[in-house]
This record gives structure tokens, sequence and C-alpha cells, in this order.
């Protein structure tokens, strides 16, 4: 118990660290001196009144100033972003910095705060300090798993170091993560983005699901969706699954029947199916409306031999028919004979073998004959395919030859 | 009226005895008079109750404690923003400030700060711990608020200029400043104020630091040097109070953000072992060119005191144009530093550019801590040796924050010399506990190197070239205390036995040639208790007719005090009041007496171990 001098509530009013006694000594019927002895009371009381003052003058104080730092972390983001456009990555980098300096421990405005980290952690990333910006956005994913962006940021800093784990980890949080406006085209776009890593990174069975998944959720409502279609079916052409990226271009052609990447890209897969008639097709309508690559040139041209030397094309009347597979046997025995006498000697036993059997259906291989021998025709075109791929002992064929093996791969089945 | 003042067992208020406020109620008018007797039995009921909830002391001080560290965190808060302001007031918002104003304000700042320190407060000089400590054993916890004024001022414009100085020495001091006051003004007991300071001053580097355990550990470690339960539990409560507060305001966010870390290969901890090397003998370079400097500036003859202050802020602008990072607390470079935002080169370029700034700053006696400074060179220093690890071997694992974060704690070690603090402070800033070997491995290396190759702890060289003989705790830490062993003797033979007759124990006494008179002998009870008896006192109870009672029963019921081997000398001196010598018995067996003790084998083991 305390023991201090009496005191009363004038004294705690007048002068709050003495005490202050109250003497009742005089009246007659009570000589009682009333201990009131408020010295500490008071001084505890006063003391409460001054923290709650200085609480509210500390937050006050506080607001002001997680204000000003909000201010100050804005304007630096701001020029944070200009450097950025600008190309200077190491201002832009500071600039940041700073931004994050001043929202940091602002509590009130973690939102702010992260798009200064997300910005920093680009920023850091692009300008080659990949393991801080990696700290920076492990930090963010730690605080929002969910977060997309920043999910895709550090599959790009896993792709980046080749570290195709992590980064198939973080690009399918990203796909399936949260996004802010546009959330379709955006994990589109980080699908897309993780399916060219895959196939950087010779996987291209994985590329294959995601792009499969990708295609399947392709928008196709105006012409405006068939570039999406293009990319792809595009895509899906390098990732090997050619009949998926055929109708993907097809798919763009019916949104955008002169789209000039979807018809080169039509072609393309066309050709790789061995459906040379689309393939000409399409490479011909592209070249109509611009001028096509060597490349697709060749193809072009092979596409057109490979119809023009099919006999077994639909609608062929029989003397078409008969001139095609004679004409083809002669190019096929030419070549053949062409590849054995510059390899003399040295020639293979197929390919001797080949000539002979050949020369032996010569007759039945004139047009005369398999104009009224129709049934002949397979028989004769085979030994035109036999005679090519003996021919191949002298080296790639081209031209003619090359359509009449590609066609006689296309009778067989065999991949192209 | 009683005296104001006379609280027993307080002190006197500083303002006097007489009391400025008392008054007398003069004699009430007739018509009172009547009332007066129910008026006096009300205010009889109201003084009961009162006086029944009034709080005892030792509640008085838990719920003080809580209140101080509710000031202090407010008057941290406030003083963090002060130093924020000035720091973007004078140099502006950016991370690196431009040049002009690196080259003019920090000069005319320290004028401004050597002016207020010289003419108005002459007490904030310093860091603010050993002025706490002196406070507590030279003034009895006496700070004038005056002092926490000063502190709050200079400081936040000494450190918001570019001084390369820390705010938490100074927080806490001003914790301490405010738990003074409250002591005073509630007139707490002599012990209760020496003791409120150090709470007030965990209470303030908690807020300061966002660290309340390392807070705690600090105060213990370095301010007060004992544990003590009382004192502990205000401690805790102060710091955990003034932390809430800090949180509240500005946020739980910590100083750092932490890389993620685990010890992949045992290996590594070489590494940390170099770094605790390294800190060791960086902490000294830092603590002798401060303890070289500093008395060397002090006694420049003219007004130095003056210039100083400026000379060192314009010394520190002109380097600050270059290296900014030396400039003010440096938590934010720190944090880039952990991140591997610097090459090795210019972090080492960091750590001699901080020790030179921080030595010239404090030299000069501009007022500010050096808690910050420290952790500054320490990270930047862990941050070198693992940068340069990760160059010499590309395969380790370990990140550049960790050594960054190991060497804050090396360099607490090492250069503050409070090696408990130092290994708390970095798993509680880093909230990562598998750090904790590393931590160890280094502090403990670093801390080593410091104590062999530097008599004192900076804390006692600073406040030694003050004049001022503090106690050092580090000193009380490591001195070894005399003990019981150190100072017993073997027993007096024979040792009696309470069973034993008086007449059997005059004649065993007897026969022994040099049992001598006024030698007192040990009587073994079978329960273990000891008591003395010398042969005129035996021969006594026999003259009273008791020659062939047992000794247990003449005796009567009082026992000798036992001591143990390893129980500390003064404790002895305690127990050691009206007999000759105390037995000193085994902890494992009571009846086994392995020596005695008496005064003057205290004495001599004091002689012989000052000697």
């Amino acid at each position: 118990m305390f023991s201090g001098p009496p005191s009363n509530l004038c004294g705690l009013a007048k002068g709050l660290h003495a005490s202050v006694a109250i003497a009742t000594t005089n009246l007659p019927e009570s000589n009682h001196t009333i201990n009131w002895n408020l010295s500490r009371e008071a001084v505890l009381l006063l003391s409460a009144l001054v923290l709650v003052i200085l609480f509210v003058f500390t937050g006050l104080m506080a607001r002001f100033y997680h204000q000003t730092e909000r201010s100050l972390a804005r304007q630096w983001s701001i020029n944070g972003d200009a450097a950025t456009q600008r190309g200077d990555l190491k201002e832009a980098v500071d600039d940041y910095r700073t931004a994050l300096i001043y929202s940091r421990s602002n509590g009130e405005t973690s939102s702010a705060n992260d798009v200064y980290e997300l910005h920093l952690a680009e920023a850091l990333a692009d300008s080659g300090h990949v393991e801080e910006a990696r700290s920076y956005f492990l930090s963010l994913a730690e605080k929002q798993p969910g977060a997309a962006p920043v999910n895709l940021e550090l599959a790009r800093l896993a792709a980046r170091q080749n570290n195709v784990s992590d980064a198939a980890r973080y690009y399918n949080a990203a796909i399936f993560g949260v996004w802010e406006g546009d959330p379709a085209s955006q994990r589109r776009a980080a699908r897309i983005e993780f399916a060219k890593f895959l196939l950087q990174h010779g996987q291209p069975t994985e590329a294959q699901a995601q792009l499969i998944a990708l295609a399947s959720a392709l928008p196709a409502a105006s012409r405006a969706d068939a570039p999406l279609h293009v990319q792809a079916g595009q895509l899906l052409l390098e990732a090997g699954v050619q009949s998926q990226a055929f109708s993907e271009f097809r798919r763009a052609l019916l949104l955008d029947r002169n789209s000039l990447d979807a018809l080169r890209g039509a072609g393309m897969a066309a050709y790789s199916l061995s459906d040379y008639r689309d393939a000409a097709n399409y490479l011909e309508r592209a070249s109509r409306q611009s001028q096509l690559g060597a490349g697709e040139k060749q193809f072009l041209e092979t596409s057109r031999a490979v119809v023009a030397h099919d006999p077994f094309a639909a609608g062929l009347s029989t003397i078409e028919q008969a001139r095609r597979t004679a004409e083809d046997f002669s190019i096929a025995l030419n070549k053949a004979q062409a590849c054995a006498t510059s390899l003399g000697a040295t020639a293979s036993q197929n390919l001797q073998q080949a000539i002979a059997s050949a020369q032996g259906q010569k007759p039945q291989a004139s047009e005369t004959y398999l104009r009224q021998h129709a049934d002949m025709v397979p028989a004769i075109m085979e030994l035109a395919f036999s005679l090519e791929d003996a021919a191949m002992q002298c080296g790639p064929l081209t031209g003619d030859d090359l359509a009449l093996q590609l066609l006689g791969r296309s009778r067989a089945g065999a991949p192209q | 009226v009683s005296d104001a003042n006379s609280v027993p067992g307080g002190l006197p208020s500083p303002g006097g005895s007489a009391n400025p406020n008392a008054e007398i109620v003069a004699a009430p008018a007739p018509e009172a008079v009547a009332e007066s007797g129910a008026w006096a039995q009300i205010l009889k009921a109201i003084d009961a109750v009162r006086q029944r909830l009034a709080l005892k002391e030792g509640s008085l001080f838990l719920l003080l404690s809580v209140a101080i560290g509710l000031f202090s965190g407010l008057a941290v808060v406030c003083f963090r923003v002060a130093i924020e302001w000035t720091r973007i007031g004078l140099l502006g918002s950016a991370i690196s400030p431009a040049a002009p104003r690196v080259f003019v304000v920090p000069a005319i700042a320290g004028l401004v700060v050597a002016v207020l320190v010289i003419k108005f407060f002459p007490r904030v000089r310093g860091s603010g711990v050993n002025q706490t400590k002196s406070a507590v054993y030279i003034s009895d916890g006496y700070i004038p608020f005056q002092t926490v004024i000063g502190k709050f001022v200079c400081c936040a414009l000494a450190i918001g200029s570019g001084q390369s100085l820390g705010p938490e020495d100074p927080s806490l001091q001003m914790g301490a400043g405010i738990a003074s006051l409250l002591g005073r003004k509630l007139k707490l007991s002599r012990d209760k104020t020496r003791l409120i300071a150090p709470v007030g001053a965990a209470a303030g580097l908690a807020a300061a630091f966002n660290a309340p355990v390392a807070a705690v550990i600090f105060v213990i470690e370095e301010v007060i040097g004992t544990w003590s339960a009382g004192v502990l539990g205000a401690i805790v409560l102060a710091a955990v109070s003034s932390v809430v507060v800090s949180r509240w305001f500005l946020g739980s966010e910590p100083f750092f953000r932490t890389p993620a870390y685990s010890l992949v290969n045992p290996l590594e901890l070489i590494s940390y072992a170099v770094l605790g090397i390294a800190g060791g003998f960086v902490s000294l370079l830092f603590s002798k060119l401060l303890g070289y400097v500093r008395p060397r500036l002090r006694s420049l003859p003219g007004k130095s005191e003056y210039w100083l202050p400026a000379a060192a802020g314009l010394v520190i602008g002109i380097g600050g144009i270059w290296i900014p990072q030396v400039m003010g607390a440096g938590y934010d470079f720190m944090d880039q530093a952990m991140h591997g935002q610097f090459v090795w080169y210019f972090l080492l370029l960091l750590v001699f550019g901080k020790i030179v700034a921080t030595t010239l700053s404090f030299s000069s006696g501009a007022p500010g801590g050096m808690f910050a400074p420290a952790l500054f060179v320490g990270a930047m220093l862990g941050a070198a040796v693992g940068g340069g690890e990760h160059i010499l071997f590309p395969n380790a694992t370990g990140p550049v924050g960790a050594y960054a974060l190991v060497g804050m704690g090396t360099l607490f070690a090492g250069f503050l010399r409070v090696p408990l603090t130092s290994v708390f402070m970095v798993l509680e800033v880093s909230g990562n506990y598998s750090i904790i070997l590393p931590v160890i491995i280094s502090n403990a290396i670093a801390y080593l190197i410091s104590l062999r190759f530097q008599e004192a702890s900076i804390f006692d060289v600073l406040s030694r070239q003050e004049g001022l003989e503090l106690p050092s705790m580090e000193e009380m830490r490591e001195g070894q205390a005399l003990r019981v062993e150190d100072a017993m003797r073997p027993p007096v033979e024979p040792i009696l036995s309470s069973d034993d007759t008086v007449e059997d124990a005059i004649l065993n006494l007897e026969t022994r040639k040099e049992a001598k008179a006024e030698e007192f002998f040990t009587v073994r009870f079978p329960t273990g208790r000891w008591a003395g008896v010398r042969i005129p006192a035996l021969h006594k109870f026999a003259a009273d007719g008791h020659a062939k009672s047992r000794l247990a029963d003449v005796l009567g019921a009082q026992r000798l005090p036992r001591l143990h081997p390893d129980q500390p000398v003064d404790l002895a001196m305690r127990l050691m009041r009206d007999w000759p010598y105390l037995p000193v018995v085994s902890r494992a067996n009571a009846r086994s007496l392995e020596g005695v003790l008496s005064m003057s084998d205290i004495l001599s083991a004091y002689l012989r171990k000052s000697a």
C-alpha cells in the first residue's frame, strides 16, 4: 500500500505531482484526516491522459508520414516507369528501389508495395540481377502464392537458367493463377510461352499437351481471332502435331480467308500430312498474295509436281492415268539408269535389280498398253517408286524424282 | 499535514522536501459543521475503498513497465519519423542524394547540432548506452527529461543530415529517460527508480530495433548485468509494449528481406568461420580506431567542439558524393547487400568507408548510436565474404544474404562485445533458426579474437575516456568468482559424532595433542546436519552433570549452516554470522565433510587471488 502523504482531488487538479491533504481536523464531531494519498494515482491518471494525447498525436503524425511516403513512392515509381520506357534499366532499378523504400513499411498500401516490388524485380531481371530479382519474386510469391504474374516471372528466371522443372512448376502456376484484367489472354500468352520453352528444351510431348489445351480454348468469334489460331497452328506444327496444326490453320482461314500466314501454315501442314493437293492449293493462294520464301516455293513446286504426276488422283480419265503412269515410269527409269551409270561398278545390287526389273516391264509401262490395261497402273507405279528409292544412292532427289518419291511414300503411308 | 515527500523507503522528490501545493483547509463555517459528520463518513468510506484498491509497489512497477513501453514506443515512432523527415527535407528523397546537398547539408547540420549540444543539451553526447549505465550506477537512475528532448532533436538532425550514426542507442537512452521521469513522478523507492531506467532502455531499444528479445538480452547483458526475475518481467513487458506500439504505427515489416537459408553442406561452416575471423579483426580495427581518434579529436584546443561535427559532416559529405551508402544509418543499403546488389570489392570499400565515417561522426561529438554502423559494417563484410566464396567456389549453396546476416551478428559480437545479443539479434531479424549454427561459429570466433586483442569492450573504453568508472558487464561475465572450494581448508580432526557422550568426546579430544582449547570441533549428526563445539564447553556440560549425556542431547537444536564446494564465497560470508567456521559438505552426501571455511580462510583466498 502506498504510504505517501494525504492528498485530495483539488491537489490533483492543481499540481498533480505533489500530494495534497485535506484536513477535517476543525470539525468538532470528526477529527478524521482523510488520507487521499492520490499522488501516485494522480500521476498515473495524468500519464494515461498524456498517453492518449500522445497516441492521437503520433497517430496523426504517422498518418501524415505514411501519406508522404505513399506520394513519394508513387512519384518514384512513375520515374521508374519512364526510365523503363527509355530503356534505362539502371535508373529504373534505382527509381523502383526508392519507391519501394517509401512504400515497404506502409502496411496500408501493401498492394501498391507489391506492384513496386514487381516492377523492381522485373527491372532487376531485365538488367541481369537475376538473384536479387528472384528474391523479390519469391517474396511476392510467398505473400500471394496464386499471383500469376509473379509466377510467370519466376518461370522466366528459371527458364533463363535452363531449370526445366522449376520453370514448368512456375509456368503451370502462372497459367492456373490469378490474373488481373483479361485473364484468358494472359493465360493463353503464358501457355504459349511455356510451350515455346518446352520446344526449345526438347520436350515436344509436353509441349503438345500444352498446345492442344491452348487450341481447345482459343476463341473463334471474329476475324481478329485468326492470328491466335495461326500462332497455335505454327507451334503445333513445330511440336509435330501436323493434323492439329492443319485444322488450326483452317480455322484461321475460316475466320479470315485471306490470312497469308494461315495460308502458308496450312500449305506447310498439308505438305507434312502428304496432302499435296491442299498444300499446292494453299501455297498457290499464298503466293498470289505475297512472294513466298525459298522453302515455301520449293514446297509449292514439289506439291505441284506431286499433283501433276499422280496417276491415282480422283477423276482422271484412263487415258490421262495411262499417260501419267508411263511418264512417271520413264522418269524413274531414266533417273535410276543415270545414277547407275554415274556410280558404275559401285552401284548397289538393289539399284541394278530395280533397273533390270524395270527393263523387263518396259513394254507394259507404255502409254498404249496401260490405256488398255488400267489394272497394271499400280504395279508399274510401284516399280517407278522402287526405282526412285534405289536412285537415292546418288543423293537426295529433286524435282519430278522427289515428287515421285513423295507420291510413293504417301501411297505407302510413310511419314514425310 | 503530512510531508508530501516523506514516502517511506522512497527518495525525496527532486523539487525538494517542501510541498508547494500543500494547503490546509480553513475552519469550516458553522452551518458546514452540521453536515460535516456525514461528509466525513463518506470520505472515510471512499478512503477505505481507495486504500483497498491502491497498488503495491511491485504491482505498480509492472504496470509502470507497460506504460513505459507505450511511452517509449510512441517516442521512438516519432523519432524515426523525425529522422526520415529530416533526411527527406535536407538531403532529398532519392537513395543517392544530389552532390551539392551532400556537400553542404551534413556540415551545416553538424554545426547546428554542435551548438544545440553545447548550449542546450550537454548530456546528449555519445551513443546513449553508457549514459544510461551511468544514470543507473551513478545517479540512481536519474536522467533529466531535457536529455530525452535533446537526444530526440539532436540525433534526428545528425542522423537525418547524413552523419554516420544510428537511431537505436539514442532510442535506448530516450526510453530510459522517459522511464526515469515516470519513476520520479511516481516516487518509486530508490531501488525501483534505479531499475526503472534499464526497463525504459529495453523498451526504447526494442521499438527502435523491432526486436524485443534482442533488446531485452542486450539490456541485461550490457546495462544491468544480472538476471533477476523481478526485473526481467518488467523489462519484457516494457519491450513487448513498445514493439507493439512501434509496429502499430510503422508496420511490422522487418528492416531487411532476409534470404531463405538452409545449411546444405557442412563444409560451408568453414566459410562462416572465415567470416568470424574477418569480423573479429574488423571489429578490432573499428574499436581501436574509435578508441584512438576520439580522445585526440576531443582534446583539440580552441572551440573545436563547435566545428568538429561540422568538419566531420563535411568529410562524410564529400565521401558521400561517391559512396552515399556510408551516410546515415544505412538500413536500405544493408538490404541491398543482402541481395547481392554489390560486388565484393565495393562491399569492402563500404566496410572501411563506414568505419572511417562512423569514427569521425562519433568522435566529433555528434550524438548518435553505433548499433546501425556496426550492423552496416557487419552486413557489408559478410556479403563480401559470401561474394568471395561464390567466386572461389561457384558450387557453394549459401546465399550472400545469409553471410550478410551472419556478418551483422559477428560485428555485434566482436565490436559491441555482446555475444548473446548478437546471436538472438540475428535469429530475431531473420526469423530463421537454421542459421543458428553459422551465427554461433562466426560470432564466437569474432568475440574471442576481440577479447584476445582488446582489453575492454568499446562501451568500457568510451566510458573510461569520459572519466567514468562504470561497472564492466563483460568483466563481470568473464571474471571468475571465488568459490568455497578455493578458500576452504581440511576439517579439524577429530570429527565428533552426535552419539558420542560428553565424556567420550572430552577423552577423544584430550588424547590428541594438537587439539587446542580454542578450536571449534565439528559434530556430525546422522541426519547430515552439523554442529560445532569447543573443549571448554564440553567441560562445562560435564561439570553440569551431563558427562554421560550424548552430544546430540546437550547441543540443543541449533545447527551449523552447510556449504558446498561450488558455492560462491560471498554466500558463505552471508551465512557466517556467529560461527568461527562452517562445514563444507558434499552435495552427494551431506554427512561427508570435505572441509571447513572460516572468515580468515576467505580473506586468505582473496589475498591469494589478488596476488
